[in-house]
């Protein structure tokens, strides 16, 4: 169980979050769609504490801790139940795709070396990169990278996954082979949180979608509401220029 | 004035002895001023409160002068005070039992100081943000992210000028020779000093600095290719 309530955060002058609640089910794939600017990629880095809001709570199943008053070994506590994809997949690059995966396993969850090894190994079969375990990230391309990314990110058994635009950097006949292993997440019941401008991807896979604008949620619902019936005048207009791609 | 092959060729053979002595010394520096340049670098680059002022400011102090001039300063504070403060802390030490290459040891780990703690920091600056995001946003403290991420990555970048301090340190041994340790430098001066040859040893000194400087190079260029491998696209 995932609970946000009044996130807050601005950039000197402006706003960027102005209130956000969410609340994710265990296992729920929530799609949160958006124009540039209207602060998808904020809420998420705030969630994570890569970016220090303002105020608001978080809850991962345990207790609220205030974003404005949490103590490191809470924010330690809170990202071990949480994995983070980056649009830039941020996979360490003095370390081979198998290190990458074992890093945080070994670093900060403390399993052993050869557990580490095994699972990462293993991973890399589901991740279809079985072959590839010792290459460095500069050896991969964009798509390989981030479906490692993604494993190294798996690899502590999160409660739940933030996707940070996962996709939007990599060629296009790259996207499907990093979308299909976000599809077999979702099938091993890690919850969600993916920002994208990925249609498909959110009509089909999420169970959820946030239409956000100007720093706040303007409209939410299942992929059939918010694709075939939104209401608010912005989610049409914004979804207009997306239909020939999701019809 | 007749130009003596032969006595620089003896010149040569005499000090080859001291070689060891001149990369002990530029060596032991070398690593005392990367570990001190290194926690500048750090203090600087993670903006310690105070620390960072502090470093900062030092760091300007012995960038603006001269290594002799920091070396008989050294030489200058320690010879008139060591032996008031070695008593006072009951030990039986003089100042003539120190050995006169670890003065040298002193001057030349603060140059190697200056100068890496601004290579590292350089090198730090290299590291893309979002390496630390990831380390980050998976939970590593920022000491592992120090060790697993930050050092590991910029050590390649800064290792092109950690091997250019080594030579420069080398060549920074000759400086001891002003408080009579004997290295290739006074060990050729003194070559010179019964048949007046000078010219003939200074270049029997140089071919010797050559050689040194010459073999680090290619050693570090190999490291180089090494280190480059596994940043570089596999070409497949």
């Amino acid at each position: 169980m995932i609970e946000v309530k009044a996130l807050h955060k601005r950039f000197n002058d402006n706003e960027v979050l102005k209130g956000v609640d969410l609340a994710l089910q265990p296992g729920e794939v929530v799609t949160i769609l958006g124009p540039s600017g209207s602060g998808k990629t904020t809420f998420l880095r705030c969630l994570n504490f890569l970016e220090h809001a303002d105020s608001g709570a978080i809850k991962i199943d345990q207790d609220w801790v205030n974003f404005n008053q949490a103590t490191s070994q809470e924010v330690m506590a809170l990202r071990r139940r949480m994995g983070m994809v980056f649009q830039n997949y941020a996979l360490f690059l003095n370390k081979t795709a198998r290190q990458n995966i074992m890093e945080p396993m070994v670093l900060v969850h403390k399993v052993s070396p050869t557990e580490a090894y095994d699972r990462a190994t293993q991973l890399l079969q589901t991740i279809g990169l079985g072959a590839f375990g010792d290459y460095y990230p500069a050896q991969l391309s964009g798509g390989q990278q981030q479906r490692i990314g993604i494993a190294r990110a798996l690899a502590v058994h999160p409660t739940v996954l933030l996707f940070d635009e996962p996709t939007a950097a990599l060629d296009p006949e790259l996207v499907g082979e990093v979308l299909k292993v976000m599809k077999a997440v979702k099938q091993a019941g890690v919850a969600m949180i993916v920002v994208t401008h990925e249609m498909q991807f959110a009509y089909e896979v999420s169970d959820r979608v946030i239409f956000m604008a100007d720093g706040a949620i303007v409209e939410q619902g299942t992929p059939q509401q918010i694709f075939e019936s939104p209401k608010e005048a912005r989610t049409k207009a914004f979804l207009s220029r997306f239909k020939v791609r999701y019809a | 004035m007749t130009f003596d092959f032969g006595f620089i060729l003896q010149v040569v053979l005499k000090i080859i002895p001291y070689v060891p002595v001149t990369l002990y010394m530029a060596v032991v520096s070398l690593i005392i001023g990367g570990a001190l340049g290194l926690l500048v670098a750090l203090a600087r680059f993670y903006q310690v409160p105070g620390l960072s002022q502090v470093m900062t400011v030092m760091i300007t102090v012995l960038k603006g002068v001269p290594l002799v001039l920091v070396f008989l300063v050294i030489f200058l504070i320690t010879s008139q005070n060591f032996n008031n403060v070695a008593k006072m802390l009951g030990l039986h030490l003089q100042y003539g039992d120190l050995p006169m290459s670890l003065l040298a040891i002193i001057g030349l780990s603060l140059m190697a100081m200056v100068g890496l703690s601004e290579a590292f920091r350089g090198a730090f600056e290299s590291v893309k943000l979002v390496q630390f995001d990831a380390a980050r946003s998976l939970g590593m403290t920022t000491g592992q992210t120090i060790r697993r991420v930050l050092v590991p990555q910029a050590f390649p970048v800064a290792f092109p000028m950690i091997v250019n301090m080594l030579i420069n340190l080398i060549k920074g041994t000759a400086i001891a020779s002003l408080v009579s340790v004997v290295e290739i430098f006074s060990a050729a001066t003194q070559a010179a000093s019964s048949n007046y040859k000078y010219f003939e040893a200074y270049i029997a000194a140089a071919i010797i600095y050559w050689a040194m400087t010459i073999l680090i190079e290619r050693g570090a260029h190999w490291v180089e290719l090494q280190l480059a491998k596994k940043m570089e696209r596999a070409i497949s």
